[in-house]
């Protein structure tokens, strides 16, 4: 029997995350909402997702359950003849999906979406069973993959030839006086005489370029000069929108819509540039998490904390310790915000089994990457890839991170823990530290578990978690609460010593928002509080962009 | 005799002895007593002293004590191991005995007493609400730290217990509190310590000495603070690399723990034995910074014997300065020298030698010193006081002191002057430079150096004819893993007399540099290495279990492929004795040379700054070349398998199968907490199982997390028949408790095969060091290379002299 080896970057690919149709032909309604009425394991309630599963009604302490849910659907008659697209944007848990009780798809990775198309499997017909199978039990590598369907489903009607996957990137000149852009994708099975209409508008709605496009087997590329381009950075969050239509024999049959920014990151020595311009990152960390919610959260909360975030001088979010919801990064692009954006492999080896050298998990690793990206690449607010966090370097990561500059060279790279980094490895982009005390230079290789520090100044240091909200010193909260306001002195000592320190990246705080405590989150104390007048008050003054000098306003 | 009343079943009398002969471990007199009552008759030996604590001193019979001590955990039952134990220690120097995991037996601290020791008897507490569940303010659990308590003092007689320890690696509570008070109702006298004494709150009174553990060489060995194991950590970010809270109270500090045995970093253990001998280093300068530093105690090295298991915690820790048979190691060599009570101090420059008397209660009067040999002075020196004595100038110094019985105490030894060559240097020889398309020749009529077009390396330097060496340069910064070589030019010129060759290449990714090779018609061959370009950073300063590394390479230098053909080779060194195994290196040596058995001789010119290890290269088989059958994945990890891959399975019944000619066949494999083990059999037979889960040692050396180890020798065989073999090797699909998967994983076999003998590889080294020589021990400082950075070494090939025979 042959050895398995490690297979190359080229044959790790990125999964196709089916765009959203805005139009598809003859069908009054593409996309169908599915979260009402999941029959779960009982079989005695039903209950809407999104939602964890275990504040669904039971309320049964800790994790590591295997469930199940159901659903019947029956499809609009216009749907017929159509293909029939099953998409999930979260299912944390392994899950096996049974179509009338048939396998059809297996599924590991939580907060991340996917699809299914069932056109085969339901053979034409307008209803059909849903059964989905989740084991909370098998996962190694994820901390947080529990509490099942966590974000919406849906199904989409789309035409026999559909578009799989659009990535634009934006190429830039060196003088940020040009752009081009560089559109490609996939169309399933699409012939040769389909082609591909682009319509690129600005902000304005101004529509400035429009083009047909020619598909070659399957796939189109196309790279556009975008007149007097403007880009999009936190301070002046900029969107096109790209609009893309695929015309069959003179008919258009489908359509989705894309905003998109224009901006270049890069890394030089120890400073990251956003478009051409040093960036200072002033902001926290995210656990997306409600108190009555869990990690299903509405559009409404998302909305409500992006719009906190950015009136409290938030430039910057780390999506402390999973991938967001899709519509967190929307709006983000919206605002104005830079995203770190992390990938689901938090505390390997340290509270999870030591899995980061385990070559049967490789695959595992890459597609927790291949997913995310093929799902979060179009969003310019998504400067950083945390690859995960607080783990320990090895084999696995170590190929994620040579993947995913090969991959996606127009973003940086994040490990926590550098330290544990071999020599031998190749490094991340960025230098993550956690907990600096402000008397250290903040341009220091150092992390929080090796005690040691790395020689060189090189490389942009990120203290992706520091100036931890007051909470675990409960004594002293309780004794004197104007501790809450005293530790704000801290974050603007920590955050003037960030900005005129060269190597010191920026922050962000732990944490942005509060862990409920709840029967249904074991361990986790009701510890992180943000969201409090206060707290704000204090970030916006720390983070203000006008800073008072001793000779006054500058 | 005495008679006297007890006016209760549990009364206090009180005798009035005359003159007594006082007991202190340099002297241990002890008095024999004996109790008649109606009910019966007790006997025992009692030692009469004064204690007393004043500030930050101990002062015994009057005297500030110094102790000079080791950790020792009894093996209960093994009386007679003990006491040889114990002569051992006691003739190394060692005056102070340290209980580990629990209280020492009547046997011992009779011993301890007869023999000359000062005890710290230390109660069975070990890592409450540390490792172990939090009981220290548990109501229930009062009793059980009663009885343990009362168990300690049941040593209370002793003369030589001088003081008690409530456990190691405990957090304070109110148990502990109620223990000290047990122990302070019973004995008020001595003092009373605890071990981690920054838990202690300020409300509860401190402990009479404060305890610290794993002192590190830059701290002042008066700080008091102690070891805490905290995860997030921003207070560790100082150079000891652990938490160092500090306190100050007016009490003495004793080091429990100083100068621990290299135990857990195994890889340089095996890399270079010479660690045990470098260690004295570290156990002499606590020694000596004790001596002198006031409000320290001492301290006590981890630890007196390795380990056999019978601790199942301890596995076989191989921490002692003895084996597990009672052996001496080279360590207890360097405790000997450490530890000797007096401190032999040359001064060169004046002239001088100083001799430092450390015995707290001896005059060094009809105690002799021998100077190469022969008697030189009789000493004088009071207790803690300095001689000084005039040394001749120039020669070698050869110095013993010896006790009136004639014992060595102390040793000293310094080549001061250059051993003669070995080498024959021929004069007034040409040399000649031609060149090929394949070759550059340089001749100098009894030598010749060959160099490699294609490879850009030496291929053989001959003397006579006879080869010498057999391919080099090849740089060595053992630390960071080097890429292959890549040879890009190599130029050859003449030069004032010399052929001077020029390499130029690098290895993929690491570095690129230069060989400057200068070859002179004497047999001089010079060789510079500049370092031209650098694509690695060199290794971090990381947190290592306990303490930081020094970070950087261990070995920096170059090296050569010598013939594989049996050779004498000696060293010449400062060191008087060397109990080196093959394969250590030599440290600073003055000069070190191979002779063939023809008179071929090659000669390393250092002056006591290169320092030299020869090691083999046999055959090797890489896990590329075996078959298998079943689930198995290659996995090319880059930081330490042979040709950077490693072939690994999970499920019981996988196979990998190799076939090989020759006598002989080693089996070497990674250690992982994810790996298990495997049966392994050569032609059926030979059977073994083989473990390759990381053993609880390596666990507690680890860095960055957790380490895996590379290049572990897990099965071996010689002696087989010259004919062809098969190795088999079958995964069991099962691990020790301790391990997260099963899997098996095969780096490289290396061959016993008489028709390709092993290789010699010489390693000439311009610096080293033990970066992972942590828990406070001395290292080196941190040796890297930096772009634009030359060094050089100088071999001198020839024909032997009769020096050297």
């Amino acid at each position: 029997m042959p050895v398995i080896e490690t297979r190359t970057f080229e044959e790790w690919k990125l999964p196709c995350v089916i765009p959203m149709p805005l139009l598809t032909e003859g069908v009054e309604s593409p996309v169908i909402l599915l979260d009402q009425d999941w029959q779960v394991t009982d079989g005695q309630r039903s209950l809407t997702v999104p939602c964890p599963y275990d504040l669904s009604g039971e309320f049964l302490a800790g994790f590591g359950r295997i469930y199940e849910y159901t659903k019947s659907i029956i499809l609009p008659s216009d749907a017929a003849g159509k293909r029939i697209v099953l998409r999930f944007e979260g299912i944390n848990g392994f899950a096996d999906v049974f179509i009338n009780d048939i396998f059809c798809a297996h599924h590991e990775n939580g907060f991340l979406t996917w699809n299914i198309d069932l056109t085969e499997l339901i053979s034409g017909a307008l209803s059909f069973g849903i059964r989905i199978h989740v084991d909370e039990t098998k996962d190694l590598v994820s901390s947080f993959s529990h509490g099942g369907m966590l974000r919406p489903a849906k199904l989409l009607i789309l035409p026999d030839h559909y578009l799989q996957s659009i990535y634009a990137t934006a190429l830039p000149d060196e003088m940020y006086q040009q752009c081009r852009l560089q559109i490609e994708g996939e169309i399933r099975k699409a012939p040769a005489d389909l082609v591909v209409r682009y319509v690129l508008a600005n902000s304005s709605g101004e529509v400035i370029l429009q083009e047909e496009i020619e598909t070659d087997n399957g796939r189109f590329w196309q790279c556009l000069d975008v007149p007097q381009p403007i880009f999009w950075d936190a301070e002046y969050p900029r969107l096109y929108t790209l609009a893309l239509a695929l015309i069959e024999n003179g008919h258009l049959i489908e359509e989705v819509q894309k905003e998109i920014g224009l901006r270049k990151v890069e890394k030089r020595g120890n400073q990251l540039f956003v478009n051409g311009k040093e960036v200072k990152l002033h902001g926290v960390c995210r656990h997306e998490i409600m108190p009555d919610g869990g990690r299903a959260t509405t559009h409404e909360m998302i909305e409500k904390d992006v719009r906190l975030f950015k009136e409290a001088n938030i430039n910057y979010i780390r999506t402390s310790h999973y991938p967001p919801n899709e519509y967190f990064l929307t709006l983000c692009d919206r605002y104005g915000i830079y995203v770190e954006d992390e990938l689901a492999l938090a505390f390997v080896a340290k509270s999870l089994p030591y899995t980061q050298r385990d070559p049967a998990l490789t695959d595992r690793y890459i597609s927790h990457f291949t997913e995310c990206c093929a799902r979060d690449y179009n969003h310019p607010c998504v400067i950083i890839w945390s690859l995960s966090n607080e783990s320990f370097s090895g084999y696995n990561f170590d190929l994620m991170n040579r993947y995913v500059h090969y991959k996606d060279p127009t973003r940086v790279t994040k490990f926590s823990y550098p330290m544990t980094i071999r020599e031998e490895y190749e490094m991340p982009d960025l230098w993550s530290i956690h907990y600096s005390e402000y008397s250290m230079d903040l341009s220091e290789k150092r992390d929080n578990v090796s005690v040691g520090g790395a020689p060189g100044k090189e490389m942009p240091v990120i203290h992706d978690e520091f100036c931890h909200v007051a909470c675990y010193n409960r004594e002293e909260l309780r004794r004197d609460p104007y501790v809450r306001i005293f530790w704000g002195q801290g974050l603007a000592r920590m955050w003037d010593k960030i900005w005129n320190t060269q190597g010191a990246l920026g922050g962000a705080i732990w944490a942005g928002k509060r862990i409920p405590l709840s029967d249904s989150l074991p361990n986790m104390m009701e510890l992180f509080c943000w969201r409090t007048a206060i707290a704000i008050l204090t970030f916006r003054r720390s983070h203000s962009p006008v800073k008072k000098a001793k000779s006054g306003y500058n | 005799m005495t008679r006297f009343d007890v006016p209760s079943q549990e009364g206090l009398a009180e005798i009035e002895v005359g003159q007594v002969i006082s007991w202190n471990p340099e002297h241990p007199w002890l008095y024999f007593l004996i109790l008649q009552s109606r009910e019966g008759e007790w006997q025992l030996h009692v030692g009469f002293r004064n204690l007393c604590q004043r500030e930050r001193e101990i002062f015994w019979n009057g005297k500030a004590i110094k102790l000079y001590g080791i950790c020792y955990r009894e093996r209960m039952g093994d009386i007679e191991g003990t006491r040889k134990d114990l002569l051992q220690l006691k003739a190394a120097g060692v005056n102070f005995l340290r209980s580990i995991y629990g209280a020492f037996s009547e046997e011992l601290l009779s011993l301890a007493d007869s023999l000359g020791f000062f005890v710290e008897d230390t109660a069975a507490f070990v890592g409450i609400g540390t490792g172990q569940p939090p009981m220290q303010d548990d109501p229930e659990k009062r009793e059980w730290f009663l009885h343990k308590t009362d168990h300690l003092l049941e040593g209370i007689n002793h003369v030589s217990v001088l003081l008690w320890s409530l456990g190691q690696d405990c957090a304070w509570g109110s148990n502990f509190l109620a223990s000290r008070e047990r122990i302070r109702r019973m004995d008020s006298l001595r003092p009373i310590t605890f071990h981690l004494p920054m838990s202690i709150p300020e409300c509860d009174p401190l402990p009479d000495v404060w305890s610290c553990t794993y002192v590190d060489a830059k701290q002042d060995l008066s700080d008091q603070y102690d070891q805490m194991m905290v995860f997030h950590t921003p207070g560790a970010h100082n150079e000891i690399g652990y938490m160092t809270a500090q306190a100050h109270a007016d009490i003495p500090v004793l080091h429990e723990i100083w100068a621990p045995v290299p135990t857990h970093n195994r890889d340089e253990i095996r890399r270079d034995p010479a660690i045990s001998e470098y260690w004295e280093r570290s156990v002499a300068r606590f020694a000596d910074l004790a001596f002198r530093t006031p409000g320290c105690l001492g301290g006590a090295v981890l630890a007196g014997v390795d380990e056999d298991g019978s601790l199942p915690e301890l596995e076989d820790y191989a921490w002692g300065v003895l084996t597990q048979t009672h052996e001496k190691k080279t360590e207890y060599f360097s405790l000997k020298h450490a530890y000797s009570p007096v401190r032999i101090m040359v001064d060169d420059k004046a002239g001088l030698l100083r001799l430092e008397n450390r015995y707290l209660f001896t005059a060094l009067s009809d105690y002799t010193l021998f100077l190469n040999g022969k008697e030189y002075a009789i000493l004088d020196a009071e207790p803690g006081q300095t001689q000084t004595l005039a040394i001749p100038a120039g020669g070698d110094l050869d110095i013993e002191i010896r006790n009136p019985e004639g014992a060595v105490l102390s040793y000293f030894y310094e080549r001061r002057t250059m051993p003669p060559t070995m080498i024959n240097s021929p004069k007034g020889n040409a040399i000649h430079l031609t060149q090929s398309e394949e070759e550059i020749l340089v001749d100098a009529g009894r030598f010749s150096w060959t160099f490699s077009k294609t490879t850009c390396l030496l291929e053989s330097v001959c003397v006579d004819g006879e080869q010498v060496i057999r391919e080099g340069p090849f740089l060595d910064c053992d630390g960071m893993r080097k890429g292959a070589w890549n040879g890009e030019s190599i130029r050859a010129a003449e030069h004032n007399g010399t052929i001077q060759v020029r390499i130029c290449g690098g290895y993929t990714k690491t570095l690129d540099l230069d060989y400057l090779l200068t070859l002179s018609p004497t047999g001089k061959m010079k060789t510079e290495t500049i370092i031209r370009k650098i694509y690695r950073h060199m290794p971090h300063i990381v947190k290592a279990g306990i303490g930081l590394t020094s970070g950087g390479l261990s070995e920096k230098g170059i090296s050569f492929l010598l013939p594989g053909q049996t050779r004498n080779h000696y060293f010449r060194k400062w060191v008087k004795e060397d109990m080196l195994p093959e394969g250590a290196v030599r440290h600073e040596v003055m000069r070190a040379g191979f002779v063939s058995p023809k008179g071929a001789a090659l000669e390393i010119l250092s002056n006591g700054k290169v320092s030299t290890k020869v090691s083999q290269a046999p055959a090797i088989y890489d896990d590329t070349a075996f078959t298998f059958e079943g689930t198995w994945y290659r996995m090319k990890d880059y930081c330490g398998d042979h040709g950077d891959t490693e072939t690994m399975a999970s499920k019981r019944g996988c196979g990998a199968f190799l076939h090989f000619t020759g006598t002989g066949i080693r089996l070497f494999g990674p250690l992982d907490v994810n790996y298990g083990k495997a049966r392994i059999r050569i032609d059926g037979e030979h059977e073994a199982i083989v473990e390759e889960t990381l053993p609880k040692v390596d666990r507690e050396g680890e860095s960055r997390g957790y380490e895996k180890r590379y290049g572990i020798l897990l099965y071996a065989v010689d002696n087989l028949p010259d004919t062809d073999h098969q190795l088999e090797i079958e995964v069991l699909g099962e691990a020790r408790e301790s391990a997260q998967n099963t899997y098996f994983s095969i780096d490289y076999v290396e061959i016993t095969d008489p028709q390709r003998p092993a290789q010699e590889e010489l390693a000439l080294l311009v610096d080293y060091n033990y970066p992972r020589l942590v828990r406070g021990c001395w290292k080196r400082r941190r040796v890297i290379m930096v772009e634009g950075e030359r060094f050089d070494v100088t071999l001198h090939i020839g024909r032997k002299t009769n020096a050297c025979d």
